[in-house]
């Protein structure tokens, strides 16, 4: 297997392909290269940390690797419900690109090629994908390709009037592979992104800014990581300002985003300054937060001021906010157009509709962001593989996790800007929380063999303990402090504002059952180093228990819902023939060719009436068709 | 269920018991050859001039499959109506026969389709290809549905009005607000950090309350739908001999219940349709109530009681030539049913006074039929034609899960905003259910299971 791309898709890809024992060629550009960082020095946040801990527990490497270079760790959103709290970490970047290097070097059946990928092979035109031409005229030979490109195809960077081709600053952009793309049949659209300027250290008044530190028990991504003291470097905060907001508005005619020079979409959630102050033109200021690029480079990256400006302009505009008078920028802030393939031309495999073999994951396929690449490269790499031994894909289900909704998003909906994870996008939501990740995953990590024996034996130890101490609490018979009738803990947990520590002082015997929770845990995880994984444990536990009603209510409502995902529709359907169904729906779904009816509801532009159609055509073409014939 | 069949069906098409023209519908590819099968040659000769109706005999087919009368028997001088696809209401090739003769012709002309190869139609088979054929909506769908069961005026004009979007329209009333609610919600739990600042509890509370009055306000009008649908039901009771069954048949014009002078002529509930200024109402007449009931008299009593306990209204019937008789004992009436007294005889004693009617000489009918009105429209039918909206079962239940989904968030201090939110995302896509926007299955079920045969 080939996987071409060594950002955060591709390692996934290729860490995840070669674990399960398929030899696995890493084709990227350049071994200095490998996990880079273009943007944000941060792994996790909203939607991306739940992505995380969901690739941990699945055998990924993302956790590990950021448990590992994090210079900072923060719970976000820690005064709010459990189900949209989700850990973030401020990454030495440097650190985190030589351990996933290391990573990849020591990962058995994985070999790393560097060089430029050009070409697409197969046997024939209209064969399956069968390997990789690369620049210098080498042919690497596999199975299964799996492109994790980024933003580097046909990479267009601007700075102001100034445009260089790359795929991102310092690196070359690949010119080869859009054209055979478009040969094979697939259509690709442009996508824009951009970064904001970095400024040293020292040029910076911090004495004028406000300090933002990490959590003082920080908590790791990954469930494998057991002794977890990292650094705690601060952050800090700073303001936009009328003065700052007058400058950009007087430059708007030199930023190729308005000069009409940029055609490609960028994301409406990650607006430059120049959208910003365009846009909330009421807004007398806006947050900057200047995050450290790691612990040995004087870099600091300003984050909220991405900005596509010209250079001129970009100092002006940092020098106007308070703090940064004196800033000297080590880099400018630039923005990218590149080629993206709209992602309604993969599977839920990811792999492509058209052509067989060739699996597409990250940047690529219109997402933003290193964890939704990762989780894509993650689900490509496996799928690659399983296709590969006759095995049945594996596909993420929405109710079970965030990569279940990512995967379900990609195949359904017409991608207009980069896809950002939120959790907003999860109507499950209350379940697929950080903290349950271990308890969610736990039968999908077991099927697709990725963890080593020993944490898998760790995970189903959890989720032994898990039963028990649920049990344990819903069976603690106590009285109501509030005068109520008899009841258990378990109902006690559920009044708002009491978690465990206040459950022990009112519950009977509250020392006795702190005791018999303990013995538990001690029981079945051990202890000393599982505190971590016990930690974890018990806010699943807790936080279980206090949405267990919620939880209910809204499976009931979305069950009907549910229920429609369970329909499949035969993959040779043929909506062309359907009179019935309305122009735009005919023509969507014969070209996404949704899964099932539930799929086929989310499409834009798919009414309701389309689906009951649908759904009864599907029922007649089930019962009608002859029984099967066993695998061609 | 076998959703779908092919083929051609018939089945007769107007709804059994209604005087006047009946209809009968043949639909599906050989629909014109099993048409021609029972006409003269040349009635629809090809190319068939779609859409425009001809007077035509109809005959028993020639070369009939299986018994029934002599080939070529005639059965009804009818108005052929031939409606090619996909311009007919199943968007098949349709041929409709308007009988004069009313129910019999129409049932020997359907008969005779099946003997010339046409297969009856299922119930809701007629709608079901109609919507496979893209002819209506879901919504729409429904809609007729509601249409079919209200055989009346004011019924049918909500039904009408729903079709046009009356209940969506009343929908998107409530969801606005909570949408916008839903969007500031979330976009302070994802931006948290970047200083998003959500609704306050009291803007969400607000918001709840308004959503749920307006709810509230739906759910008003669900009585009046089931009366707009099934009518409005009203009992006649009293004691034996009062003038019950006379009042019942000069309510409705006609004598359909016996009249006797001996106490205990009716010994069981009579019933009979009144459409007034096109409102359904369904008249109930019955036993006359005694305490020392026997026998078939008890039975009869027995079944006057179950009738009350059905009522939506009761006229309580006393003799003006005995005042001083007590008011029945309506022990069995719902709680909240209104009970109209009557007085019947008037015509024995003049200086009577109240709601006094005489079944004789027609005094005070009139004013009863308009109390009967004013009680409907008290019972919000005017409103609910009005607005256009007739709630079914299926829309009660969702707007109820969304109103018990509100009342726990506005109760639940423990709700955090993330749980709000996702309820309430929930919350929208049940209302969205309603109105076909979001589709479920059972939708489906519900929505044919509510055809009846043939239409
Ligand atoms: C300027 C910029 C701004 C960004 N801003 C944000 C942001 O604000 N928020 C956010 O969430 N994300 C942002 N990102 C996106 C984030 O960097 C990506 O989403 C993430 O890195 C995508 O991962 P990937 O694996 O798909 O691709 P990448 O990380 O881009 O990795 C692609 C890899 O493939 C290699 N490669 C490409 N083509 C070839 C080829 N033909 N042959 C061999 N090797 C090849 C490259 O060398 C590189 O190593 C930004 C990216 C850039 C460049
Ligand atoms: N004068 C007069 N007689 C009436 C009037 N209405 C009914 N009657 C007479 O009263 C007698 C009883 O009438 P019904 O209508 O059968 O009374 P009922 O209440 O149905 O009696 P049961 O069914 O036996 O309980 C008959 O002889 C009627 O002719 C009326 O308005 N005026
Ligand atoms: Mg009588």
């Amino acid at each position: 297997m080939i996987v071409v791309g060594g950002g955060h898709a591709g390692l996934e890809a290729a860490l995840a392909a070669a674990r399960l024992g398929c030899r696995t060629a890493l084709v990227s550009h350049a071994r200095a290269e490998i996990g880079r960082m273009p943007c944000n020095p941060a792994i996790g946040g909203l939607g991306k940390g739940h992505l995380v801990r969901e690739i941990d527990v699945l055998g990924g490497q993302m956790g590990l690797a950021i448990d590992a270079t994090g210079i900072q760790f923060r719970v976000l959103n820690r005064r709010k419900g459990p189900a949209v709290q989700a850990p973030r970490a401020q990454a030495d970047k440097a650190r985190y690109q030589a351990t996933m290097a290391a990573a990849v070097d020591d990962q058995a059946g994985l070999v790393l090629i560097e060089g430029d990928a050009t070409r697409l092979l197969a046997a024939a035109p209209g064969d399956p994908v069968d390997g990789v031409g690369l620049a210098d005229g080498r042919e690497v030979r596999g199975q299964r390709v799996v492109l994790c490109t980024g933003t580097f195809l046909r990479g267009l960077m601007h700075v102001g009037e100034r445009r260089t081709r790359g795929g991102r600053e310092g690196a070359e952009s690949s010119e080869g592979l859009s054209g055979e793309l478009r040969r094979l049949g697939l259509e690709l659209r442009r996508l824009k992104t951009g970064t904001p300027p970095r400024l040293h250290a020292d040029s910076i008044n911090f004495s004028r800014l406000e300090p933002q530190p990490g959590d003082r028990d920080p908590r790791p991504f990954s469930f494998r990581t057991r002794s977890f003291s990292p650094p705690d470097h601060l952050c800090w905060l700073a303001y936009t300002n009328e003065r700052t907001h007058a400058l950009i508005r007087e430059n708007l005619h030199r930023s190729p985003l308005y000069g009409g020079i940029i055609e490609g979409r960028g994301p409406r959630y990650c607006p430059s300054i120049e959208d910003k102050v365009v846009r909330f033109a009421d807004r007398s200021r806006h947050l900057v937060f200047l995050e450290p690029e790691g612990e040995d480079t004087p870099e600091i990256y300003v984050n909220g001021i991405s900005t596509s400006l010209p250079s001129d302009v970009q100092c002006a505009l940092v020098r106007s906010i308070e703090g940064l008078e004196r800033a000297a920028l080590v880099r400018f802030g630039y923005a990218v157009e590149y080629d993206s393939a709209p992602s309604w031309q993969v599977a839920p495999t990811l792999e492509c509709r058209r052509v067989p073999g060739l699996f597409l994951a990250g940047q690529l396929l219109g997402t933003s962001g290193y964890e939704e690449a990762a989780a894509q490269g993650l689900v490509a790499g496996v799928n690659a593989v399983r296709s590969l031994g006759g095995q049945p894909a594996w596909i993420p289900s929405r109710n079970e996790s965030y990569l279940g909704v990512l995967i379900d998003d990609l195949v359904t909906k017409e991608i207009s800007e980069p896809y950002r994870m939120f959790t907003s996008r999860a109507e499950h939501r209350l379940h697929l929380r950080c903290d349950n990740a271990e308890t969610r995953l736990l039968e999908p990590a077991a099927q697709l063999g990725l963890l080593p024996a020993g944490e898998l034996d760790r995970l189903r130890a959890r989720d032994r303990a898990r039963a028990r101490i649920l049990a344990c609490l819903s069976g603690w018979r106590t009285t109501d402090p509030a005068g109520g009738p008899a009841c258990t803990a378990a109902d006690i947990l559920r009044r708002p504002d009491i978690d465990l520590h206040d459950l022990a002082e009112i519950v009977r015997d509250g020392a006795g059952l702190r005791l018999a929770l303990a013995g538990i845990v001690r029981e079945e995880l051990g202890d000393g180093s599982e505190s971590l994984l016990a930690a974890g444990l018990m806010i699943d536990c807790i936080t279980s228990i206090k949405y267990s009603g919620y939880i209910n209510r809204q499976r009931r409502m979305l069950e009907s819902q549910s229920h429609l995902d369970g329909l499949a529709i035969p993959a040779d359907f043929e909506y062309r023939s359907i009179p019935a169904l309305s122009n735009e729906a005919r023509e969507k779904l014969s070209r996404m060719r949704p899964a099932t009816i539930g799929q086929a509801g989310r499409i834009d532009g798919v009414r309701a009436a389309d689906l009951a159609i649908l759904t009864v055509l599907v029922r007649r073409h089930r019962d009608a068709a002859p029984p099967e014939r066993g695998a061609p | 269920m076998a959703i779908l069949e092919s083929g051609t069906v018939v089945a007769v098409a107007t709804p059994e018991g209604e005087g006047g023209l009946a209809v009968v519908r043949l639909s599906g590819p050989e629909a014109l050859a099993v048409a021609r099968r029972l006409l003269s040659a040349g009635a629809l000769a090809d190319p068939v001039d779609s859409h425009r109706a001809r007077l035509a005999l109809v005959r028993w087919p020639a070369r009939a499959d299986t018994g029934g009368p002599e080939p070529g028997t005639p059965l009804d001088q009818a108005l052929v109506l031939p409606m090619l696809a996909p311009a007919s209401y199943t968007g098949e090739d349709t041929v409709e026969f308007f009988c004069h003769g009313g129910l019999m012709p129409a049932r020997q002309i359907a008969a005779a389709c099946r003997a010339a190869g046409a297969r009856g139609a299922l119930p809701g088979e007629f709608t079901r290809r109609a919507f496979l054929n893209g002819r209506l909506s879901l919504v729409q769908a429904e809609a007729v549905a509601e249409l079919i069961a209200a055989e009346h005026a004011a019924g049918a004009r909500a039904a009408l009005a729903q079709l046009t979007g009356g209940l969506n329209r009343q929908l998107a009333a409530v969801e606005g607000p909570l949408r916008d609610l839903l969007a500031r919600i979330e976009g302070a739990l994802e931006f948290s950090e970047e200083d998003a600042v959500g609704p306050s509890r009291e803007d969400v509370a607000t918001t709840l309350r308004a959503a749920r009055r307006q709810i509230d306000d739906l759910l008003d009008l669900a009585p009046a739908g089931r009366l707009l649908r099934d009518g409005v039901q009203v009992v006649l009771v009293g004691a034996p001999n009062v003038g019950k069954s006379s009042l019942f048949n000069a309510l409705l014009g006609a004598d359909r219940a016996l009249v006797d002078p001996e106490a205990g002529t009716t010994r069981d509930v009579v019933t009979a349709p009144l459409e007034l200024d096109g409102v359904l109402f369904v008249l109930h007449d019955t036993a006359g109530l005694r305490d020392r009931a026997v026998g078939v008299e008890a039975k009869g009593v027995a079944r006057t009681r179950e009738t009350v306990a059905g009522a939506d209204l009761v006229l309580a019937l006393r003799p003006v030539t005995d005042r001083a008789q007590p008011a029945p004992a309506l022990g069995d009436a719902p709680a909240g049913c209104p009970v109209l007294p009557v007085w019947t005889k008037g015509d024995l004693d003049p200086a009577a006074t109240g709601m006094v009617t005489s079944s004789r000489t027609g005094q005070g009918i009139e004013a009863l039929r308009r109390a009967l009105l004013d009680h409907a429209r008290a019972g919000g039918v005017a409103a609910a034609v009005a607005r256009g909206v007739i709630l079914n079962q299926r829309h009660q239940d969702r707007l109820l899960a969304c109103r018990e989904t509100i009342d726990q968030l506005l109760e639940d201090p423990g709700a955090g905003d993330e749980v709000a939110a996702t309820l309430l995302a929930a919350t929208l896509q049940e209302l969205g259910a309603i109105t076909g926007r979001v589709f479920t299955e059972q939708l489906l079920g519900e929505i044919f299971s509510r055809f009846c045969v043939g239409k």
